[in-house]
């Protein structure tokens, strides 16, 4: 039962990736007989950012490795599960700033982290930390000023503690994240 | 869980959100380099109309963070309030419009709608927050 469960999911989830190459390589094709330019400059940057984040996946994919051996769910639910507290909020908003590379990037990490426990509102507040990015603030500093920096750099570590603790609500224990074989989105 | 699982089970969640990944960036830098030729004629010039615009343009728009403060600072020289300029550098890096259906898939649906909602939401209310305290000490 459980192998024809497997199969169907696959296949399910085969079906799902194929229609959604469809849809890409359909728009795409409409793209070059409208504007072609348009589409060639899309189909370059998409390349250079691929570049980009090959680096970040590498590291990624060793940060996964070691999490899956050393970060048991009991070490996660301690440090980022629901009762983790004001120790939990610290660490989402340090990392939040700290750890580099695009979001998206770190979505394995991070659904890797939720299935091993990590809370709702620690995920929402560590995603948007990432709006805090130390490297860039001399850039817009530049642009903008220093008292809109510091004014807007605050605001967004306030709010997005407001952030976790509403999605912890909305969204509660988040079940449609579960183990990685049973989750096909 | 031993050394080899480890490495198998790493594979597998980068191996399932490569080709989605991969997808939803083709789509992303269409509309991105779609929006980017109407950014112009997209401020009307009021206050907030534009702040509004100013959200949804950065909500569809991707990229680094720094190029939204490239193009804000432009926005701004040409005369768009900083209170849009400041909803669309905010939006460009907390709600991702693009990237929602992976998000989706790697995070929950639930978690993916709600936090882009309410990102937009707080979008608009830090843009407003920063705007006022900016003028209140300056």
């Amino acid at each position: 039962m459980t192998k024809n469960n497997n199969i169907k999911t696959t296949t399910k989830r085969g079906k799902g990736l194929y229609i959604f190459w469809s849809i890409v390589l359909a728009i795409y094709v409409v793209a070059f007989l409208f504007d072609n330019s348009l589409a060639i400059k899309s189909l370059q940057e998409t390349g250079l950012t691929l570049l980009k984040i090959l680096p970040i996946f590498v590291l990624i994919f060793v940060i996964m490795v070691l999490s899956n051996l050393f970060l048991t769910p009991e070490l996660v639910k301690k440090h980022f599960g629901k009762e983790a507290g004001l120790k939990g909020w610290f660490y989402a908003l340090l990392f939040g700033i700290l750890v580099a590379g695009p979001p998206y990037a770190l979505y394995p990490m991070l659904r890797n982290m939720k299935e091993h426990g990590l809370a709702t509102k620690y995920l929402a507040a560590f995603l948007y930390n990432r709006n805090v990015k130390i490297p860039l603030l001399p850039a817009m500093i530049y642009y903008f000023g220093w008292w809109y920096t510091i004014i807007m750099t605050i605001l967004v570590i306030i709010f997005s503690v407001f952030d976790g603790l509403i999605l912890e609500v909305l969204v509660k224990d988040n079940n449609v994240v579960k183990s990685s074989g049973e989750q096909n989105g | 869980m031993n050394l080899k699982e480890s490495v198998i089970k790493a594979g597998k969640s980068l191996q399932k959100m490569i080709p989605i990944l991969v997808g939803m960036l083709l789509l992303a830098m269409l509309i991105n380099n779609l929006a980017q030729r109407y950014y112009d004629k997209m401020f009307t010039g009021d206050y907030l109309k534009d702040t509004f615009i100013g959200a949804i343009a950065g909500s569809l728009s991707f990229g680094m963070a720094l190029t939204s403060y490239v193009v804000g600072g432009e926005f701004l020289q040409r005369g768009v309030s900083l209170l849009a300029v400041t909803a669309f550098i905010m939006t460009w890096t907390t709600v991702g419009i693009a990237m929602l259906p992976l998000e989706a898939k790697m995070l929950g649906t639930k978690f993916a709608i709600w936090r882009n909602v309410f990102n937009f939401i707080f979008a608009i209310i830090i843009s407003i927050l920063t705007v006022l305290i900016l003028r209140m000490i300056q």
